[in-house]
């Protein structure tokens, strides 16, 4: 896989093959987030958050890549540490030169502050019941219509599941409430 | 669809952007006025994102466990592997412990004086750890050791105690190994190497030897996954290098013990049935309890046309579902069970590992297999999902790691981490001929089934049977109280005859011929006023028992006299039941006598002869006493019988009607005794079966009960 196509990989169903050949750039990170006052799980946490973005990133239309993917993301794993020391109040050791534009970096932060928004939503999400977890993946987040929703998991009628899965959303709703509450 | 719901509807189609723009318009409008509707919204817009995130979190978690696999295993090439590992000592020197020049012992971990240019060139990497707990450590190379407690013997076999030296040196890239004079080389052939390392134990600077019993693993670092990975011992040459011989599999086989020693219930079963005060000693009550479990079922009723579909939810409840043509849920009937969950009725859970399951590889067929074995039950208590289970069944022939990582493949949430671990221990396989593997894989499908179909076949004609016990226990009751009622009519009107007669004679006059008497009504409460005549008083008197006493115009009197009698039976309080009874020769059929504490009473007409009959009943043997009733207050001692004495006795008093009446009730009674008994077991079972359902089924129990509601 060469670095575009590892790119278009993301954007489509191809986007596990990606995660793992991407995966192979975790030692590179996780020696920079050392030498920048981390541990091990500092930098296992950053290369997530890391994909995420980049998960997210290659999506928006104003997207192009003008390095290496496995440098892009080095970047970004990067500019995730550093706002964490910036969060946490620490100074790196050593300064931390950034090579992304600023246009870059501003669409990044769009990115982290939507996700750290719904960092709480997906905290409720993964404590759903595991049912109720598959049907709203497979509607929101693979895009299947409801009728083979109902034929993959069961239900004895497109509605059922419709309903179902309103139902799962008004749990998730519920408990979200009482969480921010 | 309930209003919620349809409020959730309209704002993920307009998150989806599906709403026409008049109503979007609208409902931007509404989010505008409203606040606690604009909250909603942003409610829902986090969850929907939020689905987005926790998926690719997801998608990433299984990346990340691929490449640690592939971190953490060994792969094949054509040739192989290599690793060396190396203890040991048994034979000992007296100068064994002076260290020469080069830093090296005198002696090697065979008590040999020779090392290898390897043993000279590699830098020596030392640790000391105390053996009397598990250590692990890491190389600067990234080998694992995990060392147990008590892995070192002495020479005599011996545990060794306290701080152990521990050397390492190792050559897992191909510089350091050139570098080293190391050549791949098993008897001439060459080896494509994942590494070597040499690894030694030393207490006061003499060799250890690993402790048979205990166990040091050691993890190899390595960038590609290869399977059939093996291990060689280095044996050293004179010319200073190494010859790799005595190749084992890296992976550990497994130890299979007796299938029965195992525990394959769920978590919990056990620690819950004692804590409620169970036998658990009993394996027999244990496994049948068990296997009478079941959760999964769904069946096309018979008697319903084909658009109905009924769903039996395991023990609790049974739900009918209506569809139109259309396939559109008309309406849904539940049984009174309430305590449904909404969950379940959704959940058709077909999925989860039922009893039925485990009955079908707990047993001698599946000895010396996979499943036999400790590592086996230890993932038992982590698979709920029936198909993890198949995973484990389908492939006998596999070791334990590879199966753990098809599951982790295939069912990625379900539990992923502990297979994680279970995966990263390497656990290997009970050594089986494939097509062994095959038959008991099919002989397991052929069980779970048959089994899971026989306990819902017996369960379901246990309850019908016991339904069908509970009407029958109706109807007789139904048929008792009529009798009964009957009974104290019919008694009554002979009675009232008599007292009329008798109050008439007293007076001197004939008795009326009129129908003074009703005929068509039990127990008429004859209350209207306006009668003036007699009859109404004895009327009166005889309908509460109460003693009369009359005088008309002329001065003549009549008196009608009851009298309360008290009959104490000894030692009443030993007796499980006891019922007293009179019996009277004027009278239609027999009367129950009313207890009161620890005695019976009763008024008794003067006009008449009783009889007492008392059966009483101890520890299902019958007592029995007969007299008349000549005082007051009668005490009674009971003596033993039987049926047929009891019969036979009757026969001699009474009438023929009281004596049929009384035996029939007698019988009632005990029927009625049984049924409760019955009943109260099949409570007690009911209850037994309700709490322990949630241990059983955890994935089902943790269910979030909701009002079931289409």
């Amino acid at each position: 896989m060469n670095d575009q196509s590892i790119i278009e990989a993301l954007r489509s169903s191809k986007r596990d093959k990606a995660l793992i050949k991407l995966y192979r750039y975790y030692p590179k990170v996780e020696k920079l987030i050392l030498s920048k006052g981390g541990n091990k799980q500092d930098a296992q946490d950053i290369f997530q958050e890391g994909l995420l973005v980049l998960c997210k990133r290659v999506k928006e239309q104003d997207f192009k890549l003008t390095s290496k993917a496995q440098t892009y993301l080095y970047s970004i794993c990067r500019f995730l540490w550093k706002n964490e020391l910036k969060k946490l109040n620490r100074k790196p050791k050593t300064e931390m030169v950034l090579e992304l534009s600023s246009d870059e970096e501003e669409s990044l932060e769009a990115i982290l502050q939507k996700e750290e928004k719904i960092k709480i939503a997906t905290q409720i999400l993964s404590e759903l019941g595991e049912r109720c977890w598959r049907l709203l993946k497979l509607f929101y987040y693979q895009s299947l219509r409801m009728k083979e929703i109902a034929q993959k998991m069961g239900f004895s009628s497109e509605k059922i599941a419709r309903n179902q899965k309103y139902k799962c959303l008004e749990r998730a709703k519920r408990k979200l409430k009482e969480k921010i509450a | 669809m309930r209003p919620e719901l349809k409020i959730i509807e309209l704002i993920e189609k307009y998150l989806r952007n599906e709403l026409e723009e008049k109503d979007q318009i609208e409902f931007e409008k509404r989010i505008e006025s409203n606040p606690e509707f604009r909250k909603e919204v942003e409610l829902q817009r986090d969850l929907m994102n939020g689905i987005e995130r926790l998926s690719l979190l997801k998608a990433i978690e299984r990346a990340k466990i691929k490449y640690m696999r592939g971190k953490w295993l060994l792969k094949i090439g054509l040739g192989i592997i290599v690793i060396s590992i190396i203890v040991v000592s048994t034979y000992l020197f007296v100068d064994q412990n002076s260290e020469n020049s080069s830093g090296l012992y005198k002696l090697n971990e065979v008590g040999e004086p020779l090392w290898s240019d390897a043993d000279r060139y590699l830098p020596k990497q030392e640790f000391k750890l105390n053996i009397e707990s598990d250590t692990v450590i890491e190389t600067e190379g990234g080998i694992v050791f995990a060392i147990s407690k008590n892995a070192f013997v002495d020479e005599n076999g011996n545990p060794v105690k306290g701080e152990v030296d521990l050397e390492v040196k190792e050559a897992l890239d191909p510089a350091s190994i050139i570098t080293a004079g190391l050549s791949t080389e098993s008897n001439g052939k060459p080896l494509e190497t994942g590494g070597m390392f040499y690894f030694n134990a030393r207490k006061d600077g003499k060799s250890l030897n690993i402790n048979p019993q205990k166990e040091v693993l050691a993890e190899i670092p390595t960038k590609e996954i290869k399977s059939g990975m093996q291990l060689f011992d280095g044996k050293r040459k004179k010319d200073g290098g190494i010859n790799w011989v005595n190749p084992k599999p890296l992976e550990r086989y497994l130890i299979p013990v007796d299938i029965h020693t195992l525990n394959f219930y769920p978590q919990g079963y056990e620690d819950s049935l004692a804590n409620w005060g169970y036998n658990v000693e009993d394996k027999a009550f244990k496994d049948s309890l068990f296997y009478s479990f079941f959760a999964c079922e769904e069946e096309e009723s018979t008697n319903l046309s084909k658009s109905y579909s009924m769903i039996w939810y395991g023990d609790r409840k049974i739900i009918l579902k209506n569809y139109d043509p259309d396939g559109f849920l008309m309406s849904v009937d539940t049984t009174p069970y309430k305590e449904t969950t909404w969950d379940s009725l959704w959940v058709r859970n077909c999925d989860v590992v039922e009893p039925s399951d485990i009955k079908a590889f707990w047993n001698d067929k599946f000895q010396n297999t996979n499943i036999a074995t400790k590592e086996f039950e230890e993932r038992l208590r982590f698979i709920h999902n029936k198909n993890i289970l198949r995973l484990y069944i389908k492939n006998l022939h596999l070791p334990l790691y590879e199966i753990d990582s098809m599951v982790l493949q295939q069912f990625p949430w379900d539990e992923a981490g502990r297979f994680l671990l279970f995966h990263k221990r390497k656990d290997g396989r009970v050594k089986i001929k494939s097509d062994l593997a095959k038959n008991l894989s099919s002989y397991y499908s052929e069980k779970s089934k048959l089994y899971e179909n026989s306990v819902r076949k017996v369960y379901r004609k246990f309850w019908n049977e016991e339904r069908r016990k509970d009407m029958i226990a109706k109807q007789k009751q139904a048929q008792f109280s009529e009798d009964e009622v009957k009974r104290d009519y019919q008694n009554y009107l002979k009675e009232l005859n008599l007292n009329l007669d008798e109050a008439y004679r007293q007076l001197g006059k004939p008795r009326p011929r009129q129908a003074s008497l009703p005929n068509n009504r039990y127990r008429a409460a004859l209350t209207s006023t306006g009668w003036k005549n007699v009859d109404r008083y004895v009327v009166a008197s005889t309908q509460n028992r109460e003693s009369l006493s009359f005088m008309d115009k002329e001065g003549n009197k009549a008196t009608i006299k009851y009298q309360d009698v008290k009959v104490k039976v000894q030692d009443i309080n030993s007796f499980d039941r006891v019922y007293s009874y009179v019996l009277s020769k004027g009278q239609y059929s027999f009367r129950r006598m009313k207890r009161n504490g620890d005695a019976f009473g009763f008024k008794m007409n003067e006009f008449l002869n009783y009889k007492l009959v008392i059966i009483a009943y101890q520890k299902g043997e019958m007592h029995f006493a007969l007299q008349n009733i000549s005082a007051r207050e009668i005490n009674i001692k009971l003596s033993p019988s039987n049926e047929i004495e009891l019969k036979k006795v009757l026969t001699e008093y009474g009438t023929k009607q009281s004596r049929r009446d009384v035996w029939k009730d007698q019988q009632y009674e005990s029927f009625k005794m049984a049924d409760q008994a019955r009943r109260a077991k099949n409570d007690q079972i009911k209850e037994l079966r309700r709490r322990l359902y949630p241990v059983i089924f955890p994935s089902i129990g943790q269910a979030i009960p909701e009002s079931i509601e289409e």
